[in-house]
């Protein structure tokens, strides 16, 4: 799945964690701003480069259930009370709906286009639609600094709404 | 002014392990300096220059990956610094064109951006 051809009007899903948090900025002041660029830099936990969702085989809704799946999950095998805390602490109310509309998580849509025009390659998908786009941080921090640096939301990504993150059905 | 850039690039240091509920890192220590010793590279710079703006107040946030990015928007050009442990790559970027991105030690990045704001300022 590497040409470009194969890849118009088909878009991928990420998480995007919130951004305007209102503990962050209370405390930061009216400046600080945590970037949205975060959200296409591979994480820590990409392990092979940059972990998306095909949007045609995944709800946004799926996605972020995904992550409290994980929680649960990662909850009943905890070691420790203090890591048990933490994974509570981060479960919250244990809703997407919650996830979304009281703590601000989104899913941000990006064209995969988007990445084999930067030279990307990229993995199949799997059968629930998870692939990775290949490269390191480095990688992304280099290609797409075009994306970077125009705006705090690129022109090419969009930032689904509150509705649109709770749609339990795919798109294209 | 310029302290209060101080104060919010000191203030990343609130940011716990998991601030953003993806298992980020607490933002490292070394990159928090970095941030300062680049703003106060500039501002040192600057000041010995007759600027016809006051100096440029920086947007500042935390990367994922233990960083700090620093963005000026400065006429219609913007500068993107992203300081993380193991390099700073800088982006500038103007309106309709590619971006220039390039990673540059700590002093190298102080003189580049220094440089920038000031030949802008005397347009």
């Amino acid at each position: 799945m590497t040409s470009e051809s194969n890849t118009e009007e088909v878009y991928v899903l990420r998480r995007c964690p919130p951004t305007d948090r209102q503990e962050v900025i209370n405390a930061q002041g009216a400046i600080l701003e945590i970037p949205l660029l975060n959200v296409i830099l591979p994480h820590k936990n990409d392990k092979q480069g940059l972990s998306v969702y095909l949007a045609r085989q995944t709800s946004p809704h799926s996605l972020l259930q995904m992550r409290i799946d994980e929680i649960q999950s990662q909850l009943a095998n905890a070691a420790s009370s203090i890591e048990r805390e933490k994974l509570l602490k981060r479960l919250g109310e244990g809703t997407v709906k919650s996830m979304v509309e009281a703590e601000g998580w989104r899913v941000v849509r990006i064209p995969l286009a988007l990445f084999v025009r930067n030279g990307f390659d990229i993995s199949d998908a799997d059968n629930l639609g998870h692939l990775n786009i290949i490269g390191t941080r480095e990688d992304f921090k280099k290609r797409l600094a075009d994306l970077f640096g125009d705006s705090d939301i690129p022109a090419e990504i969009t930032v689904l709404s509150k509705e649109e993150c709770l749609l339990e059905t795919e798109s294209t | 002014m310029v302290e209060k850039v101080f104060g919010t690039i000191q203030r990343l240091t609130l940011l716990e392990p998991d601030w953003d509920g993806e298992d980020a890192p607490a933002i490292s220590p070394k990159c928090l300096k970095q941030a300062q010793e680049i703003v106060h590279g500039i501002t040192k710079y600057l000041n010995k220059q007759t600027l016809p703006y006051p100096f440029p107040i920086p947007s500042v946030g935390p990367t994922n990956a233990e960083g700090v990015f620093l963005r000026w928007y400065l006429m219609e050009t913007v500068f993107l610094v992203i300081i993380e442990p193991n390099e700073i790559m800088l982006q500038k970027k103007q309106r309709a064109k590619c971006a220039d991105v390039f990673c540059l030690p700590l002093e190298q990045s102080i003189a580049y951006l220094a440089q920038s704001f000031s030949e802008l300022g005397e347009r």
